[in-house]
């Protein structure tokens, strides 16, 4: 009689621990490529200085988030309160809108890439704050090397978008120029 | 649409009737428990969690988000795309874009090994 309630209730738990379980975040990978490899006498420089290196990445941390959203707003601005708009009105007039829609998308998939990156570079960031510098400088460096390849990424995102960006430009100004010649 | 709850009474039904509340007192929080890792882990992996600036501190980082830009950015998907159109689009446009430009865009450089002092020799005491 008393069986199928327990059934139930292992059921739940189950279900429970799967999605605990399977929603935990998954950590980036630590890398150990060479240049993330010291030697003992930098080692002891880091634990030397650690404390103001995590002073100066404190600062970063949250420098970094305030230009992430900023820097977001602008865009996400320019995408669906400016671009959108224009292409849809291009368009409706009748001229050929093509060009300037496969640039958008360009834009927009760049946009998702930073936005996407940001989020492994802060994890990564966020990672290395944790780790105590001198009781491991190695461990830190380590996860330092990996926090500068996710920053990279993130710099790359921005650099890709301003060419995707200065390309709509010009395909504007080409459209502008063949509608005034008319 | 009843059937959930009709089975629900059921199972209950079967269980006596000293441990239900027990049973049910158990569901509830293992249910509360799995959607509060579930919000808990959506918030991490959506990035809401990189930019949550009410976290502790983050203070500085909430003095230095610009305020919400009252400016007009909003550009009509209908009408004519005359020269008054599209002057309109251009300066609303290059605003935007200048906009960027005051804010940094994630030099490397900013996580050197010269930028954290982390070959400053000077501080090295004997070995």
């Amino acid at each position: 009689m008393t069986r199928k309630p327990i059934r139930h209730f292992l059921i739940l738990t189950m279900f429970a621990l799967t999605v605990g379980l399977v929603s935990v975040p998954v950590w980036a990978a630590e890398t150990t490529d060479e240049s993330s490899e010291i030697n003992d006498t930098q080692a002891q420089q880091i634990r030397q200085n650690c404390k103001q290196a995590q002073s100066v990445l404190q600062r970063l941390q949250s420098t970094d988030v305030a230009t992430r959203i900023n820097r977001g707003r602008i865009y996400e601005n320019l995408l669906n309160r400016l671009i959108a708009p224009f292409n849809s009105r291009v368009g409706a007039n009748r001229y050929d809108a093509s060009t300037l829609t496969g640039t958008t998308s360009a834009i927009s998939q760049k946009f998702i890439d930073f936005k996407n990156d940001y989020i492994s570079y802060a994890d990564s960031f966020s990672s290395l704050l944790s780790i105590n510098c001198e009781s491991d400088p190695r461990g830190f460096y380590r996860l330092l090397t990996n926090t500068r390849s996710a920053r990279e990424r993130v710099a790359n995102d921005i650099a890709e978008l301003n060419t995707s960006i200065d390309r709509y430009t010009d395909t504007f100004m080409m459209l502008r120029t063949s509608i005034e010649g008319r | 649409m009843r059937v959930i709850p009709n089975k629900v009474t059921e199972s209950m039904d079967r269980i006596p009737a000293k441990w239900q509340f027990v049973v049910f007192l158990g569901a509830t929080l293992i249910i509360t428990i799995a959607l509060t890792i579930l919000a808990y882990s959506l918030y991490l992996i959506s990035g809401t969690a990189q930019l949550d600036l009410s976290r502790p501190g983050y203070k500085q980082a909430l003095s230095e988000v610009s305020p919400t830009d009252t400016d007009n950015y909003d550009f009509s998907a209908t009408g004519d795309l005359d020269r008054k159109a599209l002057d309109e689009f251009k300066n609303k446009y290059d605003t935007l874009i200048g906009k960027t430009k005051g804010y940094s865009a994630f030099d490397p450089g900013a996580l050197s090994d010269e930028q954290l002092n982390l070959n400053d020799t000077s501080v090295i005491g004997p070995q």
